[in-house]
C-alpha cells in the first residue's frame, strides 16, 4: 500500500472505531439506570 | 466603548429579539405538524422525500433508534465527503485544477463539517474545488444543523410526553427542520447577500491588474527554491514588482447564508467573513452577524410554545443574555481600549471623528470596532464560528471572551439545537442542585429529575470539557503540538486553548496564528471534534427517552419554580461557575497571563 492508502485506512479505522464504541456506549446506557 | 458603537449593537439587539416570536412561533408550528404557511408548496416535496427513501412518518423511534439513526447517518455522510475530498481532482466544478486534499486534512474538515464544528484547517480558495464546497461542505451545513434540531425536539418531546416509550421519528424531525426552517430561510438570506456583492458564480478565477503597482524585496532564489548567498554570507535582495492580483470567485453566497444560519461557521473563502467577497458591506456584516444568533434564540419560543409554557422559554432565554450582554461589554471594552504599550509610546489610540481608535490589529475598517468584537461574542455564544476579524489580534480581555464563550460548553444560545441541548443539561443540574438545597423535589415541565438524568446531563457537560483540557495538555508538552504556535509564552497558550475550546465544543473558531494543518492537529483535533459532538447528543437522547418514559407530576407547593428572576439568575450562576471552575487555571496561564504582562 502506497503512504496515503494506508493513511486512508488509518482514518477509516478511527472512524469506524468511534461510531462503535458510540454505539456500544448506547446499548449500555440503559445499564447506568 | 463608544455612543455609535453602543447604539449599534443595540440595535442588533432590538432586531433580534423582534424577530425571537414570529419565527419561534413559526418552528414550533413545523415540530407540531401544524400549517405553516409553506405547506402547500412544500408539503408535495416532503412526501415526495419521505416515499423516495422509504420513511414512514407515522412510525414513530424509542430513544436508542433515534439515535442509531442519527449516528448511521452521520457516518455514512463522513465517508461521503472523506471520498469527496480525496478525489476531488478527478471530479467536476474544479476549475482551478486543484488535486485532493491529504488524508489527515480530508479527515480533519469531513469531521469538522459533519460535527456542525466547521474547523478549517485549510484556506478555502487556495484548497477546495467548487462541487467539494457546494456537494461536499454545503450540504452538512444543512444536514448537521437539521440534526442539532432534531435532537433538540427529541428532547423537548421528553418533556411533554407521558409514559411513552418513543420520542419522534428522526427522519421527520430532520426532514422538516432542513425543508421548512433551513432551506427557505437561506434561500432569503442567499438572494440578500447577493444584492450587498457576495460573490455567486462558477467563474474561474480572475486575475485583475492593480490600480497601484506594489514592488516589494525579496530574496533572489535558485533552481531548488534556496537563497542565493553573496561571498560574504548574506542574501541577494531583488525588487519584485507586482502588476496582477487574482480575485478568487464561486457559489459563496449560497454557502454563506446557511453556515450563518445553521450556526456552522465555516467560511468560503479563507479569511471568513472579513473577505470582501463574502462580507463586502456593513449592512451584509449586520445579517450576517443576525443570522448567527436568529434561530438559536427563535428556539427558546418554539421550546416555550411546545411545552404549552412559554415563560419557561423566556426564562432560559434570559439566563442567556445575563451571560451574553455582560462577556459583550468586557470583549468591545478590552478592545476600545487598546494597546497600553502603543499609548505609553504616545500613540494616539483615542476615538473621534477621523479614526475608531482602540485596538484594530487584525480587524477590518468596515466594521470596525464595536461589529467586530460583536461578531466574537456571538459566533462562539453560538458555537457558529465564523470570524470578520481575527481574534489572535485581540487584546488578552477582548481574546478570552470568545474562548470563555466556547468554554462555557456552547450553552449561552449555542448551536441550533444543540445550544438549547446543552441548555437544558444545565437546566437539569441547577433544579437538582436547588432541590438539595431547599428540600424540594427536583421536577422540571411536571417531570421528575432523578440520579439517571444527573448522570447525562454531567456527561454532557463534562465530556468537551475533558477534550478541551486533554487536547491542551498534550500539545503543551509534545513538540508536535508547540511547533505549530506563532507566539511564544501566554500568547502560544493560548492559540493551543483556542484551538482545542474551539473544536471540542464544536465551534470551529481559529485564533489563528496556529498552523493547525498538521498530522497533529488534523487528528487529534478530529478525534475531539467527534466526542464533543456526539458524546453530548447520545446522552441528550437518553435523557428525551427517561423523561418520556416518565408521568406527569402537577406543580404543587414543593415545585420549584423555573420562571422566575431567581431560577434565572441560579441557572446563569450554574453556568458560570462550571466553566470557571473548569477553565480558570488554563485561562490563568494564557490569556490572563498575558493581560497582567501587558499592564505590569
Amino acid at each position: 500500500l502506497k503512504e496515503e492508502e494506508r493513511m486512508d485506512l488509518i482514518y477509516m479505522g478511527i472512524i469506524a472505531g468511534f461510531f462503535g464504541i458510540t454505539w456500544l456506549l448506547v446499548r449500555l446506557v440503559e445499564k447506568v439506570k | 466603548m463608544t455612543a455609535n458603537g453602543i447604539l449599534q449593537l443595540g440595535l442588533y439587539m432590538v432586531v433580534l429579539v423582534a424577530l425571537i416570536k414570529p419565527l419561534g412561533g413559526y418552528m414550533a408550528r413545523v415540530y407540531l405538524a401544524e400549517p405553516c404557511g409553506l405547506d402547500r408548496i412544500l408539503g408535495p416535496l416532503e412526501r415526495v422525500i419521505y416515499r423516495m427513501f422509504g420513511i414512514r412518518p407515522e412510525d414513530e423511534m424509542s430513544w436508542k433508534a433515534y439515535a442509531g439513526a442519527a449516528i448511521l447517518f452521520k457516518l455514512a455522510f463522513f465517508f461521503l465527503l472523506y471520498m469527496i475530498l480525496r478525489i476531488q481532482g478527478v471530479l467536476p466544478l474544479n476549475p482551478q485544477g486543484f488535486s485532493g486534499v491529504a488524508p489527515d486534512l480530508a479527515f480533519n474538515t469531513a469531521v469538522s463539517f459533519i460535527t456542525n464544528t466547521n474547523w478549517q484547517a485549510y484556506g478555502g480558495e487556495s484548497t477546495l474545488s467548487y462541487l467539494s464546497q457546494m456537494m461536499g461542505l454545503c450540504v452538512q451545513n444543512f444536514v448537521s444543523a437539521a440534526q442539532g434540531m432534531a435532537v433538540l425536539v427529541a428532547l423537548i418531546r421528553g418533556f411533554t410526553r407521558r409514559t411513552a416509550s418513543t420520542i419522534g421519528n428522526f427522519w421527520v424531525d430532520l426532514t422538516r427542520s432542513t425543508l421548512y426552517i433551513l432551506l427557505p430561510l437561506s434561500f432569503i438570506f442567499a438572494v440578500l447577500l447577493v444584492s450587498q456583492g457576495v460573490v455567486q458564480n462558477f467563474s474561474p478565477y480572475k486575475n485583475v491588474p492593480l490600480l497601484q503597482t506594489i514592488t516589494y524585496d525579496n530574496p533572489k532564489l535558485d533552481a531548488n527554491g534556496n537563497p542565493v548567498m553573496t561571498a560574504d554570507g548574506k542574501p541577494i535582495i531583488e525588487p519584485v514588482q507586482v502588476v496582477e492580483q487574482t480575485l478568487p470567485m464561486g457559489p459563496a453566497a449560497s454557502q454563506i447564508a446557511i453556515k450563518q444560519l445553521g450556526t456552522n461557521g465555516g467560511g468560503f473563502f479563507n479569511v471568513n467573513s472579513a473577505h470582501p467577497f463574502e462580507n463586502p458591506t456593513p449592512l451584509s456584516n449586520f445579517l450576517e452577524v443576525l443570522a448567527i444568533l436568529l434561530i438559536p434564540a427563535a428556539l427558546f419560543y418554539t421550546f416555550g410554545k411546545i411545552v404549552g409554557d412559554k415563560r419557561q422559554g423566556w426564562a432560559l432565554l434570559a439566563a442567556m443574555f445575563v451571560i451574553f450582554i455582560p462577556l459583550l461589554i468586557l470583549c468591545y471594552s478590552g478592545e476600545q481600549a487598546g494597546n497600553p504599550l502603543l499609548n505609553a509610546a504616545g500613540v494616539d489610540n483615542t476615538s473621534g471623528n477621523l479614526q475608531t481608535g482602540g485596538n484594530m490589529e487584525g480587524k477590518e475598517v468596515r466594521f470596525g470596532i464595536a461589529n467586530s468584537a460583536l461578531w466574537a461574542t456571538a459566533t462562539t455564544a453560538a458555537s457558529n464560528g465564523s470570524v470578520n476579524a481575527m481574534h489572535d489580534s485581540f487584546s488578552p480581555m477582548g481574546g478570552l471572551v470568545p474562548m470563555v464563550m466556547m468554554q462555557l460548553g456552547e450553552v449561552v444560545f449555542g448551536g441550533v439545537g444543540s445550544g438549547l441541548y446543552g441548555m437544558l443539561a444545565f437546566v437539569i443540574v441547577a433544579v437538582f442542585i436547588a432541590g438539595l438545597m431547599v428540600g424540594r423535589t427536583p421536577e422540571y415541565l411536571g417531570k421528575k429529575i432523578e440520579a439517571f438524568e444527573m448522570k447525562m446531563a454531567s456527561i454532557v457537560i463534562l465530556v468537551p470539557c475533558c477534550f478541551v483540557l486533554l487536547g491542551t495538555a498534550v500539545a503543551s508538552v509534545t513538540s508536535s503540538g508547540v511547533s505549530s504556535i506563532s507566539n511564544p509564552g501566554p500568547h502560544g497558550f493560548s492559540q493551543m486553548l483556542y484551538a482545542f475550546s474551539s473544536m471540542s465544543n464544536n465551534n470551529g473558531s481559529a485564533f489563528a496564528g496556529l498552523n493547525a494543518n498538521t498530522p497533529f492537529y488534523n487528528t487529534l483535533g478530529g478525534i475531539a471534534m467527534l466526542f464533543g459532538r456526539f458524546w453530548t447528543m447520545i446522552p441528550v437522547l437518553a435523557v428525551a427517552g427517561s423523561l418520556a418514559a416518565k408521568k406527569y407530576v402537577p406543580p404543587g407547593a414543593g415545585t420549584l419554580p423555573t420562571h422566575t428572576p431567581l431560577f434565572i439568575l441560579f441557572l446563569a450562576s450554574v453556568v458560570i461557575i462550571v466553566g470557571a471552575l473548569t477553565f480558570f487555571p488554563a485561562l490563568g496561564l494564557g490569556p490572563i497571563a498575558e493581560h497582567l504582562m501587558l499592564h505590569k
